[in-house]
């Protein structure tokens, strides 16, 4: 199996001289890592739950209102243009094991290979967010009309469109704001992976990788790319599904 | 110590010119089959199921939220045990990272009653959430109830 052959019983891992875990610093250090940033981003989306229950008989927009652009056409399908994006992260996902796999075999040519796709499948899925992030945020051709009250004081009505961090053509003001954090939020994760696989790619053409024996640094940034496309499975359900 | 990675893990060290072994990739294909075939349900149950135009849902919301949140966790499941390996590591390193999300059970079950209880407060309520704390204290006591509170009042003589 994958224990070590040095352990003799199962008491003598923690003594010293091997690692317990059989598994090295840096993998652990970044599964530790990952499990604080796991809290984060659960932290942010219950904090949307709550306001979500909380709402009650304010309306809170549901994603076939929103969401429902597609690039170069006109119609308005729900979720098709998310579901897109949810394929690309997961394509690239797969990309991404697939190089951890090559370097696990030593097969440069395959590793450069998968991690350039890794970080196209990047690229695309931030693309993808600018876009939806610019239809939010110019919101419908006709707007919506809500009533302020001014600086004097006098409720006025005025013809908002999209939304912002000040107001939601769509409804809840919170929707707004947890969109912009929790996916601005995971959007700034996707793309330091995408500098972590393109300092990868950098190392592996360099051939650091054979000069140091193994393919672990690819493995790491796989960990936290696939943690990025985890992350993403949750948005997707809490924020496009339900 | 570079002996160190090929005692203690499953990792071989690199020999120079040594033979490419054949890649093994059914199985990352397999997991990602299933993911794809978990989001297309869905998105397809999302659409079945719609509310929309004035039709009624043939499952209610609140089994339709249950089975989403069930499906996302098989996805989440794939992803940590297959492309992130955790399901090849060791037992104790298993529980380490798992037992630990075990607080966020606690986290949700409370959050979410949380925002029920701040729902009967704002229904009740409608402009707790929304006025300041000046507006807390020039509200009709007992004694002025009748007393108009707006810009007539300074904040010394609010109270």
């Amino acid at each position: 199996m994958a224990d070590s052959t040095s352990v003799t019983s199962k008491g003598s891992i923690w003594g010293g001289g091997v690692a317990p875990f059989n598994v090295s610093y840096g993998k652990m250090m970044m599964w530790f890592f990952l499990i604080s940033d796991a809290f984060t981003f659960s932290s942010l989306l219950i904090s949307y739950g709550t306001m979500r229950n909380k709402a009650a008989n304010e309306h809170w927009p549901s994603p076939d209102e929103v969401f429902n652009h597609f690039p170069f056409t006109d119609a308005h399908i729900k979720l098709a243009f998310v579901s897109l994006m949810t394929f690309i992260l997961i394509m690239s996902s797969v990309t991404m094991v697939l190089a951890v796999e090559a370097g696990h075999r030593f097969d440069k040519k395959a590793v450069v290979k998968w991690l350039v796709l890794t970080i196209i499948g990047g690229l695309f899925f931030l693309g993808s967010q600018a876009w939806e992030w610019y239809h939010f945020i110019t919101g419908t051709h006709d707007g919506k009309l809500v009533e302020v009250m001014n600086e004097q004081g006098v409720w006025e009505t005025i013809r908002i469109y999209g939304a912002n961090m000040h107001h939601n053509e769509y409804g809840a003001q919170q929707f707004a704001n947890f969109f912009f954090f929790i996916t601005g939020f995971h959007g700034s994760h996707v793309f330091s992976g995408v500098v972590l696989n393109v300092i990868a790619l950098l190392m592996v053409l360099n051939g650091r990788m054979e000069r140091i024996g193994h393919y672990e640094f690819v493995e790491k940034v796989g960990l936290y790319w696939h943690f990025v496309d985890l992350v993403w499975v949750f948005v997707f359900t809490f924020f496009y599904l339900l | 110590m570079s002996g160190f990675h090929m005692d203690n893990y499953h990792q071989h060290t690199y020999v120079p010119g040594q033979e490419i072994a054949k890649p093994n990739t059914r199985w990352i294909w397999k997991v990602f089959f299933i993911m794809l075939l978990v989001t297309i349900v869905e998105v397809g149950f999302a659409f079945a199921n719609d509310a929309g135009m004035g039709q009624t849902r043939f499952i209610s919301f609140t089994v339709q939220k249950w089975i989403f949140i069930a499906l996302t966790l098989v996805k989440a499941y794939y992803i940590i045990f297959s492309f992130m390996h955790l399901g090849h590591e060791r037992f104790n390193f298993k529980l380490t990272i798992s037992l630990t999300t075990v607080f966020l059970v606690y986290f949700i079950v409370l959050m979410m009653m949380e925002g029920y209880a701040l729902r009967d407060v704002k229904l009740k309520e409608p402009d707790f959430f929304t006025r300041t704390y000046k507006d807390h204290h020039a509200a009709p006591a007992a004694g002025h109830g009748d007393e108009a509170h707006g810009e007539a009042h300074s904040d010394g003589h609010a109270h």
